[in-house]
């Protein structure tokens, strides 16, 4: 009886000395793994471009219909992404959003991309519309992976082809 | 056709002959894949992409009977090469194979030639989704392609062909089917290729660039995102649109198409398919022309004026206040001081209230679908009495069909008929096209007559004579009377004075009169050039119809175009001051809308409620009716000029916003199904009317003893006419109690039409929805091959022909003459005002096509205008009895001497300020600045 | 003799024991329970119309919320079914891979449900602490590898979404060399524990011809002696490969129960050390690079099921040839575990009821669904 006591305190006495398990959040974060799906960014490319085309791809492969897309035309003079066509309006409903990860797989461009931030609550359920202005990245940084096409483009050019005279 | 028994891909089934591969394959449920080759096009074999293998049975020199195997099955010689099956007829014992490893080959082989110069730009391209090549590419084409990304040829995008079409020149892989479409479909050849190899593109020929009016279509038929509209560029991406089936009302063609909306707004108008009306096509102004849905100067709430302006008020309020003031007027002064227009643009369902609400709990008859002006024209029943018969479908008919087109432009009235004439002529039919000017379907014709102007009357009675002389009038089936009086009058002139007075080879008369007696199916259309000649032609018309034994079956009869979409409905139904629904005419009668302005204007009409029209835009009288009348409400999607001066404005849903059905010009009823919730608080016109009746009804107004008592007596049919008079026959026996007013849906309304209007017995939503049979129109398994990104297929059901009114046998054909309509003017010139598909029509508003509006010019011939010193831009004054007008003159090679045109409806020219009639001479002035 | 008066009584569907939102409708006689009906349903989210709307890949991630609990198994069930309806075909690592996930699973959930029980027991959250310990080690490694811990969306037709990360493997060692430790501790500490004894043994009984008579699966079927596993019964995958034993009970109470759970865990462990042998030399990648998400499978039907941790989970979907399943129906054992709960409970006391519910270990999202 008093040996069990004692082993039982001897246990106790043991984690006493240890890091303790528990994270103090919220004063402190528990890291997350690099694949984590937190909240969705719409990267830029290099130059400041908007990387997403307004093809709403994202919005088709969404499973719970979360993201709405309006595209429209680029102004030839002052495009703000490459091509013919942008996103005049990207929403995601953060209340219907699963974090499945899909619109990431279905963007052409790599443009959205879901980041590590997890702490997505709010008081107001119009506060969980996320607009563009509120997804997009500052022009200056998160430029992401660049679009598999791209990766091709920037490849050299093949030789032409040689014809035998 | 014989049949031939293929055998495909070890599949043997019979088709007809020749028939090509591609489309006997898929009747066998197998599907060759095809780009350039469509199935309403004659084939080009530009693509390479049908490539199969294609195998005869090896013949016996010596017998020429097929050899056979050890097994006694026929030895079968491949041809060397593959063959493209679009190109290839099959012929007996072909053999086809579609799987082997060759033909992939070549088709993977094919798709990743194609892909080579084609941008790979998917995520934006506006036919991604329902892309041909999209669709060939995973079902056909190879994973890989061996193709530098970087090789790529680059062309400045998106290159505009026309105010409503772009082309990607880089995603275009010249398959050709929209110029062969604009070439051989469209009768528009402005379209074409230009440069060479890599450089080879489509560029528009014309000026201004893309004219036609059925640029749209070329869209659709592109397998490709090469062409899109301006219209729908980057709206949405079409896996998000839902497609509401509706009806357009823009003309009296009634075709078939699908609002594409997303949430709630349109994004789009694409065709339905539907053999019998539209087949899949749809004209431009159908397609573009359906902005003013959500224009933003919709109507959004009842308004009631205040002194010189409308405050916004409650449906209750507004309601009200037109009960209470239609019931003071009514008791007043009788039912007879109010009066009511509708549009003929309104579904059945609210031309059967409007009525019966005017005619029941108002006791008038004072209801019109026209607008009033000088030029409205007699009502015409012709057209309904002598309508195409139940079960007729353009889709049929070919070879041994005579059609004749008789003062007609069906590209600018109708414009959906041009293509399905020019489908008939090339499937065999003989297309007559009798004008006094060249008009575009002229070029399609097996035969063009072009008569002098005004000698329609002798030419039709020509028409009549001849056949009359070949002993026509003996085969004639109908009840009939009259023919005695119609004979003497034709026999009356010789054969030589009448061709002289129509100006044309008495040859020809006779060509035709043959080609309509010896025609199996004969069809006659007749437009608003013949309608201004009065009733006497449409009779004569009529009675040539009659006599060449064309009426009361399918596939024969005559075909009214009317002005607005349900024309036909409107007169069915009996918006039309002197007959009540199903042509029983009455024998007292209200005021036609003619003669409504200076009644109003006098104070004997004193209360008016108009719906969906808009007479004070040009016509003063109406305005001057306006300011006189007591109470005025106008009922309407648009503050038009007519609401402007009302007490009460309205708003009302729109086509789109509502279920409703429509009758087009073959007398075919077909449904109509809301796209989206009405504009702001706007209400659907049926309900409108329900509500002010069950107010009226209310207030215990009583209908007029004296209306209720006509009611009862048998009518006669068909109205006023001489000639072509009906007799009804039937004993109309009025129910006993007119049907409440608590309809809660339309399709109440729809039953209750079926019930009490004769001729649309059957005709409900039930039924309209039962006649869909999307397996018998065109769809086949391989659908995708064909069809995707084109017409929507049919599922709502493909409409109900209506009988003509004479097989049902309730009325009785009068052919007695009328004598030909005089004018007492020593005019020179006959003033025709033209009617255009992009007139004067509010509802173009909104839309594209607003910048291809006509502009205001006074068309006169080159010997006209050498006559009278007049240049191309001179300004021009138009004097006529009653008044003038002056626009800039444009000189016409093609127009005959002796006729001025002048677009129609154009709010700048209004042509009501100089007409005296349907037919108004006219003399010119050179205005000198 | 007392007379008495039989009196019915709700327990849920608000109740803290009852794993959910899940009422049993209780006719008892003083404590004693003469009849008990399980009423479900307030957790039902349409699962099976919404996934008739979907394409077929967009289903993936509503099946992670089916057993929250056991999302990789939910994940493999149906994109086995798919690919058996289209003909996929999943590379032999992508198989491993999968059977490394779901036995993953197999020990979290069976960590995380004896925690419960341990808990419903009256063993205030001690055993369920420790339990959740453990699960929290595997969660992480989900998260590394699938980016979520408990909605993980990992599989894809024809194998997984993305390679195990790098450093997934010696994680994972880590996690199984640690891990004999605590079944060990958690068996020494309970299966002679006083408690546990006076309220499992001999509770609940399920006799084994009631069992398969209510098609009772997993770790309840096997608690009452029958030695029924799909893995053994039907090799999926690559279940043929790996040598593991199937545990039974020889009562059919909570307790064979309990000790069925503590063994299953030291078998997945068995296996995991053989996927982790033999994975290096498995051929093909994580995923069949011909295999297309956007599937459009033939016109038929088909059923595949898997062993989950809870019983037999199975997906029956029918096609009519668009890219959205025409019919799609899921066998959900905590369902059907569930239906025998009348019948287990008769004649016991009314805090049993809590025990010999928690024995069963249901998912009420997967009962409802």
């Amino acid at each position: 009886m008093f040996g069990e006591l004692v082993k039982g305190l001897r246990t106790t006495l043991k984690y006493m000395f240890r890091q303790p398990v528990t994270v103090q959040y919220p004063e402190v974060k528990r890291p997350v793994r690099e694949r984590f799906r937190g909240r969705h960014e719409l990267k830029r490319f290099a130059d400041g471009s908007e990387r997403c085309i307004g093809c709403s791809l994202c919005a088709a492969a969404c499973p719970a219909d979360a993201i709405l897309v309006i595209p429209a035309e680029n102004e030839p003079d002052n495009p703000r992404s490459p091509g013919e066509r942008y996103a005049a309006t990207y929403e995601i409903n953060m209340l219907r959003c699963i974090f499945c990860g899909y619109c990431e797989d279905a963007c052409p461009t790599n443009a959205i991309v879901l980041e590590h931030q997890y702490e997505l609550s709010f008081y107001d359920r119009r506060a969980s519309i996320f607009t563009k202005e509120m997804l997009l990245v500052p022009e200056d940084q998160g430029h992401g992976e660049p679009p598999p096409v791209l990766k091709q483009i920037e490849r050299r050019p093949s030789p032409p082809a040689q014809i035998d005279l | 056709m014989p049949d031939v028994t293929i055998t495909v891909d070890g599949r043997s089934f019979s088709v007809p002959a020749g028939t090509n591969v591609v489309d006997a394959a898929r009747m066998g449920g197998i599907a060759i894949p095809v780009f350039c080759y469509h199935p309403r096009m004659p084939a080009v074999g530009m693509c390479r992409m049908c490539l199969v293998q294609v195998g005869m049975p090896k013949l016996d020199p010596a017998t020429r009977q097929p050899l056979m195997d050890a097994q006694g099955q026929p030895v079968i010689a491949l041809m060397p090469k593959l063959q493209t099956g679009c190109t290839t007829p099959v012929s007996e014992g072909m053999v086809i194979n579609t799987k082997t490893e060759e033909v992939q080959f070549a088709q993977k082989g094919v798709l990743e030639f194609l892909l080579t110069s084609h941008p790979l730009d998917c995520p934006v391209c506006d036919k991604g989704g329902e892309c041909p090549l999209q669709n060939l590419t995973m079902e056909w084409g190879p994973g890989q392609s061996r193709f530098d990304y970087n090789d790529k040829v680059h062309f400045e995008k998106p290159v505009p062909l026309g105010d409503l079409i772009l082309l990607d020149r880089e995603r275009c892989i010249l398959c050709s089917r929209c110029v062969r479409f604009q070439d051989e479909l469209a009768d528009d050849s402005v379209l074409g290729f230009d440069h060479r190899g890599r450089n080879w593109m489509i560029v528009s020929k014309s000026d201004p660039p893309f004219a036609s009016k059925f640029s749209g279509n070329t869209t659709d038929i592109c397998p490709v995102g090469a062409l899109t509209t301006a219209d729908f560029r980057f709206k949405a991406r079409v896996w998000e649109l839902s497609s509401k089936p509706g009806i357009c009302t823009l003309c009296p063609v009634g075709c078939n198409l699908n609002f594409d909306m997303r949430h709630d707004r349109l994004m789009r108008v694409m065709p339905r398919e539907n053999g019998a009306v539209n087949d899949i096509w749809l004209c431009d102004k159908g397609r573009f022309g359906h902005r003013f849905i959500e224009h933003e100067s919709r109507l959004h709430a009842p308004l009631i004026r205040h002194g010189d302006h409308f405050v916004e008020a409650s449906w209750e309020e507004a309601l009200t206040l037109v009960a209470e003031k239609l019931a003071a007027v009514q008791s007043a002064r009788g039912g007879s001081a109010i009066a009511g227009l509708a549009a003929p643009r309104l579904s059945n369902e609210d031309l059967y209230l409007f009525q019966r609400l005017f005619r029941e709990q108002l006791g008038s008859n004072n209801l019109d679908h026209h607008l009033g002006s000088p030029d409205d024209g007699d009502h015409d029943d012709l057209g309904g009495l002598l309508a195409v018969g139940k079960g007729t479908n353009l889709m049929e008919l070919g070879a041994g069909t005579t059609v004749l087109v008789f003062g007609a432009d069906p590209e600018e009235e109708a414009p959906l008929y041009l293509l399905r004439l020019r489908a008939l002529v090339q499937r065999g039919a003989q297309l007559f096209v009798a004008n006094q000017r060249a008009t575009k379907l002229e070029r399609s014709a097996t035969q063009a007559l072009r008569y002098s102007v005004g000698g329609e009357l002798a030419l039709a009675r020509a028409l009549v004579r001849e056949l009359l002389e070949r002993g026509a009038a003996e085969r004639i089936k109908l009840k009939h009377s009259g023919l005695d009086a119609l004979r003497k009058q034709v026999l009356a002139q010789t054969p030589e004075q009448l061709a002289a007075a129509a100006g044309i080879a008495h040859e020809q008369i006779v060509a035709l009169a043959t080609a309509l007696l010896e025609a199996e199916h004969g069809l006659i259309m007749y437009g608003a050039e013949a309608r201004s000649a009065g009733l006497a032609l449409i009779e004569t018309l009529g009675a040539l119809a009659v006599l060449s034994g064309n009426v009361g079956k399918p596939n024969s009869g005559m075909i009214a175009l009317l002005p607005g979409g349900n024309s036909r409905g409107a007169l069915d139904l009996g918006v039309r001051p002197d007959a009540r629904p199903g042509y029983v005419l009455m024998p007292q009668r209200g005021l036609p809308a003619q003669q409504l302005w200076s009644a109003a204007r006098d104070g004997h009409v004193r209360a008016l409620w108009i719906a969906g029209l808009d007479p004070a835009a040009c016509l003063p009288d109406a305005r001057e009716a306006l300011t006189a009348a007591e109470f005025v409400v106008v009922q309407e999607l648009f503050m038009s000029e007519t609401a402007r001066m009302a007490d009460v404005v309205l708003p009302a849903a729109s086509v789109a916003e509502r279920d409703g059905t429509y009758t087009n010009a073959e007398r075919r009823v077909q449904r109509s199904r809301a796209a989206r919730a009405p504009h702001g608080q706007s209400r659907p016109d049926w309900q409108i009317f329900q509500d002010v009746a069950q107010m009226l009804a209310d207030m215990m107004v009583l209908p007029h003893p004296r209306v209720e008592a006509e009611g009862a007596k048998p009518a006669k049919a068909a109205k006023g006419a001489k000639t072509a008079k009906g007799q009804n026959e039937q004993v109309v026996t009025r129910p006993p109690e007119p049907p409440r007013w608590d309809y809660l849906t339309p399709d109440e309304v729809a039953a209750e039409i079926a019930e009490r209007v004769p001729s649309y017995g059957g005709v409900t939503y039930e039924a309209l929805a039962a006649t869909g049979n999307p397996g018998v129109w065109g769809r086949q398994a391989n659908e995708a091959v064909f069809y995707d990104g084109t017409s929507y297929e049919n599922t709502e059901g493909i409409g109900i022909a209506l009988p003509s009114l004479i097989s049902t046998g309730r009325f009785t054909l009068s052919l007695s003459p009328r004598p030909a309509p005089v004018v007492k003017d020593e005019r020179p010139l006959l003033l025709l005002a033209q009617p255009l598909a992009y007139g004067g029509d509010p509802l173009l508003r909104g839309s594209l096509l607003e910048r291809q509006l006509a502009q205001p010019a006074i068309v006169i011939s080159q010997s006209d205008a050498e006559k009278l010193n007049i240049q191309n831009g001179d300004r021009v004054r138009i004097v006529s009895a009653v008044g003038e007008l002056s626009a800039a003159a444009r000189v016409h090679a093609d127009l005959p001497p002796g006729l001025v045109m002048v677009p129609a409806g154009l709010p700048g020219l209004c042509l009501s300020r100089i007409q005296t009639g349907p037919r108004t001479r006219v003399s010119l002035v050179k205005v000198v600045v | 003799m007392l007379k008495t008066e039989e009196l019915q009584i709700n327990i849920g569907p608000q109740h803290p024991s009852t794993h959910g939102v899940f009422r049993m409708l209780v006719t008892v006689d003083g404590e004693t329970i003469i009849d008990l009906k399980p009423v479900f349903g307030y957790l039902h989210r349409n699962h099976e119309q919404i996934a008739e709307q979907n394409t077929y890949l967009q289903n993936m991630p509503y099946t992670d919320r089916l057993d929250y609990f056991n999302s990789m198994a939910n994940n493999q069930a149906y994109a086995m079914a798919v690919e058996k309806l289209v003909g996929i075909e999943v590379p032999e690592r992508a198989e491993y891979i999968r059977v490394l996930m779901v036995e993953l699973t197999r020990i979290l959930n069976h960590a995380g449900a004896l925690g419960f029980l341990i808990n419903d027991m009256g063993m205030w959250q001690t055993q369920l602490a420790f339990g959740m310990r453990e699960r929290e080690k595997i969660l992480d490694l989900f998260e590394s590898a699938s980016g979520a811990r408990l909605m993980c969306n990992y599989f894809r037709f024809g194998g997984v979404a993305r390679d195990l990360p790098p450093d997934f493997m010696p994680r994972l060692k880590d996690l199984l060399r640690a891990m004999p430790a605590f079944v060990d501790e958690m068996e020494r500490l309970l299966r002679d524990n006083e408690i546990l004894m006076q309220r499992a043994e001999g509770i609940g009984i399920l006799p084994p011809d009631l069992a398969l008579a209510y098609s009772v699966t997993g770790p309840v079927l096997r608690g009452s002696g029958i030695a029924y596993d799909v893995r053994k019964a039907e090799p999926y995958s690559i279940y043929d490969r790996f040598d593991f034993d199937v545990p039974i009970g020889t009562v059919g109470d909570v307790y064979d129960r309990f000790l069925v759970r503590v063994e299953e865990m030291r078998q997945s462990k068995r296996i995991i050390e053989q996927v982790l042998e033999q994975l290096p030399d498995a051929q093909g990648g994580h995923i069949n690079p011909k295999a297309r998400q956007n599937v459009r499978p033939p016109v038929g039907d088909v059923y595949a099921r898997i062993e989950s941790p809870k019983g037999e989970l199975g997906f029956y979907l029918v096609s009519d040839g668009s890219t959205k399943p025409y019919r799609y129906k899921i066998r959900a054992p905590s369902f059907i575990n569930l239906t025998p709960l009348g019948d287990m409970c008769r004649g016991y006391k009314v805090a049993d009821v809590v025990v010999i519910l928690g024995s069963i270990d249901i998912v009420m999202g997967e009962v409802d669904r």
